[in-house]
């Protein structure tokens, strides 16, 4: 499933429905106050989470989109000789 | 420069460091997990110490598509081993490890590493089809189930019930297999990985003895972590995950309630000194400076927290047994712009070299003996006069800062209830601002009738007294 990179800013109450969206993988460690009540987290999420995270009312930022992300992942792999397991 | 990824690359890795400097370097095998692939982790020490080696435990490749852990603990060996044959120092960027310390490290630690914790996990990355963003362990070994081995260790596993149902869902944790959170497993230490690593953390796997200091790498934070991860540290000995009167009552820390705090024991304080002197090594090795600076952090630093992790099952151990302490840190190497889970050839060097300066640094420190460097707790903002001024930047918020950080700790009344009042205010301070945030009238009214003449009281004193 395609994911893009993203950075997500909002209330606090906003951030902690994140990890309740689906197809949303929060990095927790990433988490920060930023403001009185605003906080700051990375995360990996398919559109159709964007669309949700949205929907909450909190700001999305894409860093990477899907097909960056994408090509991240492929790119780590680069230069392997051996095939790749059936 | 390409690096080891797949389980061929990494075991003929293991093997030829361990044949290469069979005098320093020892391979043994764990537990074959559920695909029937070998566990494997590598000794080092040398020579026969006059006493007892520090049992010390480097783990990585836990979660599956992080890349760059596992090979960067072997080059981390080799990097030792050959130091050792050529009777020379090692030197990264701005770090420098002489070959005396080189050679303290050999005689009094017992260093094992285990670099692929899961490595049907790794194969599922690679496979095809597979998923590059898979992180948990094949078990079952078809479909999209599979264990977080991270959450599946036997320290507040079962998170509803170690917490209040609304702290509940600020873990990133699942009951359910497929669940993109990560599934805990049938049952605390259900897993073959992580009896792997429960063997060499507690000393019953072959040859090792209960380790006294603990490192799981991962990526890609560019953070150095210590516990704990379930929830915010406290002295409280009342307040600790087998306390069954706490159970279904523990607040997390991403609601602010402050009713609980796990419970930290002494002998293990210094975590957060020892995290900052490792991500100094980090930063010396990469030669970092200013902004972008790898940090040191408490794993439950925010919104969120972790149960069923390596890093707080290794710490608990320290609370099990009075006679042992275990240090435990995580570290996070790499970032997103080092290619996050995948840093490809070219960005691999950095983050490498993140992991051998951490890691460096901390076997030097633990070697010297010398005493652990202490490192106060972080600085909290202040959430409620920004609120009251609209502007973390004003000066009288500059100065009530001032006043707390820099001239209540200098004096001995300050030293005594300081302490107590700040940690009270990090629990009061951001509802108290977020409500009066919400009302920008009463905060202009406790502006004028509270912070002002307070503020004005203070600098007239502080004047007075030459400050």
């Amino acid at each position: 499933m395609a994911v893009s990179f993203v950075e997500i800013s909002g209330t606090l109450e906003q951030m902690r429905q994140l990890l309740a969206v689906d197809g949303m993988e929060v990095m927790i460690h990433s988490a920060s106050q930023i403001a009185p009540d605003r906080w700051r987290v990375e995360a990996y999420p398919t559109q159709a989470a964007i669309a949700a995270v949205q929907g909450l009312g909190a700001t999305v930022t894409v860093i990477r989109t899907e097909d960056e992300v994408t090509a991240q992942l492929e790119a780590g792999w680069a230069g392997v000789d051996e095939p790749p397991i059936a | 420069m390409e690096y080891p990824r797949t389980l061929t690359e990494i075991s003929t890795v293991e093997i030829a460091l361990a044949t290469h400097y069979s005098g320093v370097v020892t391979q043994q095998a764990l537990t074959q997990t559920v695909g029937g692939r070998a566990v494997t982790y590598l000794q080092i020490a040398k020579g026969i110490a006059p006493e007892p080696r520090i049992p010390v435990l480097f783990v990585g490749g836990i979660h599956a598509r992080e890349l760059a852990p596992p090979a960067a603990l072997l080059s981390l060996v080799g990097l030792l081993a050959k130091a050792d044959a050529t009777s020379s120092g090692i030197t990264i960027g701005r770090l420098t490890i002489s070959a005396a310390d080189v050679q303290l490290i050999l005689a009094k630690v017992e260093l094992c590493v285990l670099a692929m914790a899961n490595p049907d996990g790794r194969d599922y990355v690679y496979s095809t089809p597979g998923d590059r963003m898979w992180r948990k362990n094949r078990n079952p070994p078809l479909g999209n189930e599979g264990v977080d081995i991270n959450r599946n260790f036997d320290i507040a596993w079962d998170f509803e019930k170690y917490y209040d149902s609304s702290a509940a869902k600020d873990v990133k944790a699942s009951k359910i297999p497929a669940h993109q959170l990560g599934y805990i497993g049938h049952h605390a230490g259900s897993e073959i990985e992580t009896q792997n690593i429960v063997a060499l953390i507690d000393g019953t796997a072959p040859g090792v003895r209960p380790a006294e200091w603990f490192v799981d790498v991962h990526s890609h934070h560019g953070t150095v972590f210590y516990p704990w991860a379930l929830e915010t540290n406290g002295s409280d000995h009342t307040m600790h995950w087998r306390n069954a009167a706490w159970d279904n009552r523990r607040d997390g820390v991403g609601n602010f309630r402050g009713d609980y705090a796990e419970y930290f024991p002494p002998k293990a304080a210094p975590r957060r000194g020892i995290a900052s002197m490792m991500a100094i090594g980090s930063n010396d090795a990469n030669s970092r400076s200013g902004s972008g600076k790898v940090g040191a952090k408490q794993l439950a630093e925010g919104l969120y927290t972790a149960t069923g992790t390596s890093v707080d099952y290794a710490l608990s151990r320290s609370i099990l047994d009075p006679n042992r302490t275990v240090f435990a840190f995580a570290i996070e190497c790499g970032t997103p712009s080092d290619g996050g889970f995948a840093p490809s050839a070219t960005q691999y060097p950095t983050v490498e070299k993140d992991v051998h300066g951490s890691l460096l640094v901390l076997l030097r420190h633990i070697a010297s003996g010398v005493a652990h460097p202490v490192v106060g707790e972080p600085k909290i903002g202040c959430f409620v006069a920004t609120a009251v001024y609209g502007d973390p930047g004003h000066r009288d918020v500059a100065f009530l800062r001032r006043l707390r950080d820099e001239v209540l700790p200098t004096t001995r009344a300050g030293r005594r209830i300081g302490p107590p009042i700040v940690r009270v205010y990090g629990r009061l301070g951001p509802p108290a601002a977020r409500w009066l945030a919400a009302k920008p009238r009463l905060a202009g009214v406790v502006r004028r009738v509270a912070f002002e003449p307070t503020v004005n009281a203070c600098r007239q004193l502080l004047r007075e007294e030459g400050r």
